[in-house]
């Protein structure tokens, strides 16, 4: 299991409700390496999700295209899986039912082995003795967990995150940001993995790769390795090379940031 | 005195609420004793004891097997009917649109005064009865399960497409669990909406019925009767009302509040 | 997902004459859709009389119009418009009255709301309107009686959301009201009246829908004049026009309610978008 996305070229433009036209996505290249971390970083409205979305299927592009192990992408397929931003959570499944989402149409599994499926990856994200929690009765956190779980359980070769910590406090993203590295384990599963942020140390503590993303249309300013071995402890953001890269991406981003702002 | 107070402080809501019924009670019992007529006004003493002789020299239940035929296949129907039609209005843009005036006209249009038109489209017998039960109950029915659909966001029509689940299952994945709240709205208001149209279909050449023995009583200047059924009529709503909260406590423990309606 | 309307940019190069036809459509889909639903009705309905072509049976549109304008030359038939219109007013503004005084008593006060909500709620689930031959008896067969059967029948949903509204405002906004130290009077004012009008608005349209069906039932019991008594005159004579003149007359009343509640709405809450 080892995919390979090829971006060529990729522009996105949509139609607003008054007619007005707005060029989200300008021809945006890349080549995504299985077993590779890779963060979209850049401010609101540069395309970052739109791409991210693209990648997924769920949008067509305007222009360019999108392959997936050679052939284009045109529609979500079981070997990709999107981690959402708001968890949309089902409020009426428990967490098990919640994680079986993705693998109930997977006609080459049995009850039992989906059921087996579950609980590992409920294992794995720490939601163990909450099976039979429905969503109302979680935390934020633990939401954003069962949600992973979710898009895991398919055991996809892309996974794709749209800001996932967005909606947590402070303290939770600092230990999610740490877990996750252990509940993806990308490099020995050979996955690819699309962190969409804001947050540029989190793009940086979770990366091996950064794309700075410009204000809208959105095209790559940058794309910055990170050197740093995997899996980090949060210690990494102390150290000195840590606090150059964040501040090399600062000063790139500050100025769409501004854009943005203005907007 | 201060055990009675903390026994009150723990038990307040029940207390509260067994004391509130008494005070309409006593009022109840006040107003009649004032009118002193029964021509006028019957107790609630009065009323149990009438309602129990209905149903102990059985005459009654003929009234109330008409009635309850004529609302359990008439709510029965509209039920089902008004489910389906909402699902439909929710789920396609075309029908919605198209549609919508029509909704709003259904809306406003008291569906209760169609109920003669009924009368002389299916003539007086237990078909029309039902029908009128069915016009008048179905409307809250369509309409809150048309706004459930819609009020089940987009984004989780978009989770479904993002794992790739068939189009169809998507109605009993998603759509038909996340607008149940709604639906069971629905259900609850067209029960005492069904309640007057058995009343109002009645009215029309009815031979049995509550509705018709309420007529009568009217006719006949029978206060007893007339509050009998008319207690009977209402308990009947809150019984129903009951059984459909039962039931979603049951199929939906997943909510945590009830909604207001 | 939400946060750009996604229309994707595609196809406008074809200029054909059916592509213009398409755009000008998805343009104002919802304005055409809406005239041909309209038109398709009346349509169906004329359609449905030719098919029958029976007036004591069933009566088209066409027909319905003719006999509203033989009907507005007798005075009886306005007596009957005003008849009802009296009731409608004089029972939907006392329950307006009544549904907000006990609404709020319940809602401010704890003990009050545990005595009587199991009451009202009980209440809210059945039928008040078979309660219509009590107050003919009560109060005669005039005005009076509809006006108690229609207060009875609409004020519920009122109480209801005039309950649920002011909680839910106290609930958020206790705090603040707190923090900046304001009085009572100015918490009413400029916090629990603003905040619950949208729940109060949503009570009186339920509660004003509710009126105009009791009408109907309420005159059926008894009366001497009124939109539901000259239906039911009709029906008793098999006059199906005059049947239908006075269940548009209804409906008539109901839009017109609706629509100018919708439009108090929009105009005490204009900070709210509103639902298309």
């Amino acid at each position: 299991m080892s995919s390979s996305i090829q971006v060529e070229q990729v522009h996105k433009t949509f139609m607003k409700p008054t007619g007005e036209t707005v060029h989200a996505v300008g021809g945006v290249d890349m080549d995504l390496r299985p077993g590779t971390f890779y963060s979209f970083v850049g401010p609101s409205g540069c395309g970052k999700t739109t791409l991210l979305h693209m990648i997924h299927g769920l949008l067509p592009t305007t222009r360019g295209r999108i392959l997936l192990d050679g052939e284009e992408v045109n529609g979500p397929t079981p070997n990709k899986a999107v981690v959402f931003q708001q968890a949309l959570l089902l409020p009426w499944r428990n967490v098990t039912d919640n994680i079986k989402f993705g693998i109930e149409n997977d006609r080459n599994m049995s009850a039992t082995e989906r059921l087996e499926i579950c609980d590992k990856y409920t294992q794995i994200v720490g939601l163990r003795g909450f099976e039979s929690h429905y969503p109302h009765e979680l935390s934020g956190g633990m939401q954003q967990r069962v949600n992973l779980a979710r898009a895991l359980a398919v055991n996809p070769e892309i996974l794709l995150m749209d800001e996932p910590f967005a909606s947590l406090d402070a303290q939770t993203r600092l230990l999610m940001q740490e877990e996750l590295q252990r509940m993806i384990d990308w490099k020995n599963s050979g996955k690819i993995v699309v962190f969409v942020t804001h947050d540029i140390e989190e793009a940086v503590f979770l990366s091996d790769v950064v794309f700075c993303f410009s204000f809208r249309p959105g095209t790559i300013m940058k794309e910055i390795k990170v050197p740093f071995p995997t899996p980090r402890t949060l210690r990494v953001k102390e150290e000195p090379e840590f606090l150059q890269i964040k501040h090399d991406i600062w000063e790139l981003l500050a100025d769409e940031a501004r854009k943005a702002m203005e907007e | 005195m201060e055990v009675l107070l903390n026994v009150y402080q723990q038990q307040r809501k029940w207390m509260n609420a067994i004391l509130g019924i008494a005070i309409v009670t006593v009022f109840w019992m006040f107003a009649n004793w004032q009118v002193d007529s029964e021509l006028f006004f019957v107790g609630p003493w009065r009323v149990v004891t009438y309602t129990y002789g209905l149903f102990a020299s059985g005459e009654i239940l003929d009234d109330l097997r008409i009635s309850g035929i004529e609302f359990f296949w008439g709510y029965g129907v509209a039920a089902v009917a008004g489910i389906g039609f909402g699902m439909v209005f929710g789920i396609s843009r075309i029908f919605r649109e198209f549609f919508d005036p029509w909704l709003s006209a259904i809306y406003a249009t008291p569906s209760v005064a169609l109920a003669p038109l009924i009368i002389i489209w299916f003539g007086v017998d237990l078909t029309a009865k039902i029908v009128i039960v069915l016009i008048t109950a179905v409307v809250p029915i369509v309409l809150n399960t048309y706004t459930g659909v819609l009020s089940v966001g987009k984004e989780f029509q978009t989770l479904a497409n993002s794992f790739c689940v068939p189009q169809r299952q998507v109605l009993y994945k998603i759509l038909i669990p996340g607008s149940l709240p709604y639906i069971v709205t629905g259900l609850r208001l067209g029960i005492s909406r069904g309640i007057v149209g058995v009343v109002v279909g009645e009215y029309f050449g009815a031979y049995a019925g509550l509705g018709y023995q309420l007529f009568k009583g009217l006719d006949t200047f029978n206060m007893p009767l007339m509050m009998s059924c008319a207690a009977m009529l209402a308990g009947t709503g809150v019984v129903f009302n009951q059984v459909i909260l039962v039931i979603e406590r049951r199929m939906a423990p997943w909510r945590d509040t009830q909604l207001q309606e | 997902m939400s946060k750009i309307q996604e229309i994707p940019l595609e196809e406008s190069q074809d200029s054909s004459f059916v592509a213009s036809v398409k755009t000008v459509y998805n343009r104002h889909r919802i304005g055409i859709n809406f005239c041909l639903s309209v038109v398709l009705a009346l349509l169906t309905w004329e359609f449905i009389d030719f098919v029958f072509d029976d007036p004591d049976f069933f009566t088209g549109p066409v027909a319905v119009i003719i006999e509203f304008g033989v009907l507005i030359h007798e005075p009886r038939f306005w007596e009957n418009i005003r008849y009802s219109g009296t009731e409608l007013i004089y029972g939907f503004g006392l329950a307006m009255i009544l549904g907000v005084v006990i609404g709020a008593a319940v809602a401010f006060s704890r003990t009050l709301d545990e005595m009587f909500s199991p009451i009202l709620v009980g209440l809210y689930a059945t039928p008040r309107s078979v309660a219509a031959p009590l107050f003919i008896i009560w109060l005669g067969l005039g005005i009076a009686s509809k006006v108690g059967v229609i207060t009875l029948a609409s004020v519920f949903p009122v109480i209801i959301n005039t309950q649920a509204g002011i909680k839910n405002v106290q609930g958020e906004f206790r705090m603040l009201g707190r923090a900046f130290n304001i009085s009572f009077w100015s918490m009413l004012t400029k916090i629990i009246v603003p905040g619950s009008m949208p729940f109060l608005i949503a009570g009186l349209r339920l509660g004003y829908s509710r009126s105009v069906v009791t009408i109907m039932v309420a005159e059926l019991f008894g009366a001497e004049a009124g939109i539901g008594y000259m239906i039911d005159h009709a029906t008793q004579t098999f006059h199906v026009a005059e049947m239908m003149v006075g269940i548009s007359l209804l409906t008539i009343m109901g839009i017109a309610g609706n629509e100018i509640l919708k439009g108090v709405e929009r105009w005490a809450t204009p900070y709210r978008k509103t639902l298309v």
